[in-house]
């Protein structure tokens, strides 16, 4: 009797394990993986600063990159200019955004 | 005291169906996404339509062969982007000889990270423009998602563009199979 209850009892933390195992392997399958840079959304922007940290005239003022999008389907429509700005090595240090309504402005 | 319990367990029973109900009415008052707004196309009046690049990067050099050739410019810091280019995928897996991408970007790794995270990295047809120095030099594009239309290596003409299908639509069937897949 008394060897029955210890089998029962190694069998369920046998189950246990089993099912805490797998929810760590999906869990490190589905955010193990983390990206190496951290970039996040700022209207149509992917910036490398959320929310952008430094101002559109100083982001142009040294080495940038400047790329374009387009913000809003209904409503108002906006052109963004997504600005990461760089230092002289090339690393990005700053993000900024400038925008302008392009249609239905109002 | 039972009877107590009870009108509170009724109550409770009638408040879930009330949320429920709210969330239901909330849910039919949300607007449906605005399909008309994603499919539009815009041309990019800026872009250096007629223009024949002088230099082709390596991975567009079967574009210039091609007598129409499609090349999507897409960025790592435009957040549209990156739906589109996990539709690309799709598209680059069947391999059409007049398909390319450009991933402008603001360095190197981040246009290699771009296009990894969208699995368009194992293409050959994949060009990752630093700074987007080269199509903004060739053709004066700046802003994504776009789509250049070549023949026989001449920019015929940029399309700013939300929606894959429908810009594929606009410039016409390239192949019946890129048409299924989109």
């Amino acid at each position: 009797m008394k060897q029955t209850i210890m089998k029962m009892r190694t069998g369920r933390r046998k189950v246990l394990a089993g099912v805490g195992a797998s929810g760590l392997a999906a869990a490190a399958a589905v955010f193990g993986s983390s990206t190496p840079a951290h970039a996040a959304n700022w209207a149509c922007c992917t910036l490398v600063f959320v929310p952008p940290n430094v101002s559109y005239s100083s982001c142009t003022a040294g080495p940038h990159y400047v790329w374009q999008c387009t913000f809003g389907t209904v409503g108002p429509v906006y052109r963004y200019n997504c600005c990461e700005k760089k230092n002289s090595s090339g690393t990005i240090i700053g993000s900024a955004t400038k925008y302008t309504c392009i249609s239905n402005c109002g | 005291m039972i009877l107590f319990l009870s009108v509170v367990v009724f109550l409770l029973a009638a408040a879930v169906v009330v949320v429920f109900a709210m969330l239901g009415e909330l849910a039919s008052r949300v607007p449906a996404p605005d399909d008309d707004g994603r499919r539009r196309i815009e041309s990019i009046d800026t872009a250096k339509a007629g223009h024949r690049p002088s230099y082709w990067p390596a991975a567009l050099a079967h574009v210039a062969d091609q007598e129409y050739a499609l090349v999507l410019v897409l960025s790592s810091t435009c957040s549209s982007c990156e739906t589109i280019a996990g539709q690309v995928r799709t598209m680059l897996d069947r391999g059409p000889a007049n398909l390319a991408v450009i991933v402008a970007c603001p360095a190197r790794e981040r246009g290699e990270h771009f296009a990894a995270v969208h699995g368009i990295d194992r293409h050959d047809a994949l060009f990752v423009d630093e700074d987007g120095a080269w199509v903004k030099r060739e053709f004066a594009v700046d802003t994504s998602p776009a789509a250049l239309l070549f023949r026989n290596g001449t920019l015929q003409s940029a399309l700013l563009f939300w929606d894959l299908p429908a810009v594929l639509n606009a410039v016409g069937s390239l192949s019946t199979a890129d048409q299924e897949v989109a």
